[in-house]
């Protein structure tokens, strides 16, 4: 599990204590999942705000200043969406990342990486997790990342080659085949990955 | 979206699963009152937009409903609803952010962080191919708080640090309770009290804001037990601190009940 599936976590304290607090939910999900136990917590308080702290004046200033931000926010979100992914490692490159930098954030061998970027793993079978996670360190919307996932391969049947007949087009691989296969992942990184 | 091309059987249901494989589910309420406005003209619909309304007024579109109702018209093209609708979402947004502008020291770093936030959730909310915004729909303001916990490292419950009012022993500084927050924090407290007190807390300090909100909420001041998530503990005060603080919440509360009884 990565921190992507925070929020999932979040969710699943929430809709178990809807009416506020829960100290036996809480205990049990901070065993359950011990790497977000200090984040349940704190979400736990800030519901208990959100719920009932006052709702604060908004001067008329303010209430332009937001809205303000919030067009740019969706005006970006918009635009985003709007335009397409050409490449992951470029998009990576132009936020300073190398592959190996780039596979490092995602978690993932700079080899799954290359898998990804060629699209020549199944769609289907990429976790969200994995996609969410491409998006966030892209900082992209992961609906942009799944289209540029979800397009025929890029194999070296669209490639140029000097051969006579063209190479055969590469069947895609399933996530968990290219995991099970990757020569740089420890055997811990390749479970963790696995259980996605 | 023209309301009226969608009936009851139409809304569209939501299609996230808990990890045990339990659908979410839109609270009852929320339910009623998306059937009741895909029954609406996009005029009328566009009138019940009014930001000025409070919580308590009829026809008041609860949170959920405009999540709903923001996805439908993204996903319907109707551009006109989806700019007026977010524009009230924007707007309770920020309300929700406002409850932890005193974690900031400055402006600009509380801008930030509702910025960096509301790109998290604008993106999830107009992504209608996905169920990612399912969790919208059932607890708007716990989603909002998730997503924020999924951006923002640093704790949102937290209280503005003054070493010198944190430390000082007061006067009359004891340990036993008995005053109307403490029975509150043992459950016992009438809803007539919760009520005057919900009211109340525009009167108090942020930090006893803060105590008062997760007294409400059902957190225990301290306890025994060390695994129980307390309020000292996880605002990292002492509960003589936490004590202290009720006391003067009290004399506060005290006042504002005078106040409304005059």
């Amino acid at each position: 599990m990565n921190e992507m599936m925070l929020t999932d976590v979040l969710e699943e304290y929430a809709l178990a204590a809807p009416q506020g607090f829960d100290q036996a939910i809480m205990q049990q999900m901070a065993e359950k999942y011990p790497q977000f136990a200090a984040d349940l917590k704190d979400f736990a308080a800030a519901r208990a705000v959100i719920k009932y702290a006052p709702e604060a004046e908004m001067s008329a200033n303010e209430d332009a200043r937001f809205q303000q931000i919030g067009m740019e926010n969706l005006r970006a979100v918009l635009s985003e969406n709007k335009n397409s992914l050409e490449s992951l490692t470029d998009a990576a490159k132009a936020k300073g990342m190398n592959r190996s930098k780039f596979a490092a954030a995602l978690g993932l061998s700079v080899s799954l990486v290359q898998y990804l970027e060629k699209r020549r793993l199944d769609f289907a079978t990429i976790p969200q997790n994995v996609i969410a996670k491409v998006a966030q360190v892209l900082e992209t919307g992961e609906e942009l990342v799944a289209n540029y996932l979800n397009q025929s391969a890029v194999s070296p049947v669209n490639a140029s080659f000097k051969a006579t007949e063209r190479p055969e087009e590469l069947k895609p691989k399933s996530f968990i085949e290219a995991v099970r296969e990757d020569q740089q992942l420890s055997n811990e990184e390749k479970q963790r990955l696995l259980e996605m | 979206m023209n309301a009226r091309e969608t009936d009851s059987t139409d809304i569209k249901p939501l299609t996230k699963r808990t990890r045990q494989g339990e659908l979410y589910v839109r609270r009852a309420e929320t339910q009623l009152q998306i059937e009741k406005i895909t029954t609406l003209e996009k005029p009328q619909i566009l009138e019940m937009l009014d930001g000025g309304k409070r919580r308590d007024e009829a026809d008041y579109l609860l949170d959920e409903t405009l999540v709903y109702l923001f996805r439908e018209s993204r996903r319907s093209g109707n551009d006109e609803l989806f700019n007026q609708i977010y524009l009230e979402l924007n707007r309770r947004i920020w309300k929700l952010f406002l409850k932890f502008r005193s974690n900031f020291k400055e402006q600009a770093g509380f801008e930030d962080f509702g910025q960096k936030i509301e790109m998290a959730i604008v993106r999830k909310l107009i992504d209608t191919n996905s169920d990612k915004a399912d969790f919208a729909q059932v607890q708007f303001g716990s989603f909002v708080v998730s997503e924020a916990k999924s951006v923002w490292k640093q704790n949102l419950a937290a209280i503005k640090r003054d070493q010198e009012f944190l430390e000082t022993p007061r006067e009359n500084d004891d340990e036993t309770g008995g005053n109307e927050l403490e029975n509150l924090a043992l459950g016992d407290i009438s809803s007539e009290q919760q009520m005057i007190i919900r009211e109340g807390l525009r009167k108090l300090s942020t930090n006893h804001q803060t105590v008062a909100a997760m007294m409400l909420d059902g957190f225990q001041i301290e306890s025994k037990d060390e695994n129980e998530l307390t309020i000292s503990k996880h605002l990292g005060v002492s509960s003589r601190t936490i004590r202290n603080w009720i006391k003067e919440m009290r004399l506060t509360l005290a006042d504002y009940k005078g106040e409304t009884k005059r």
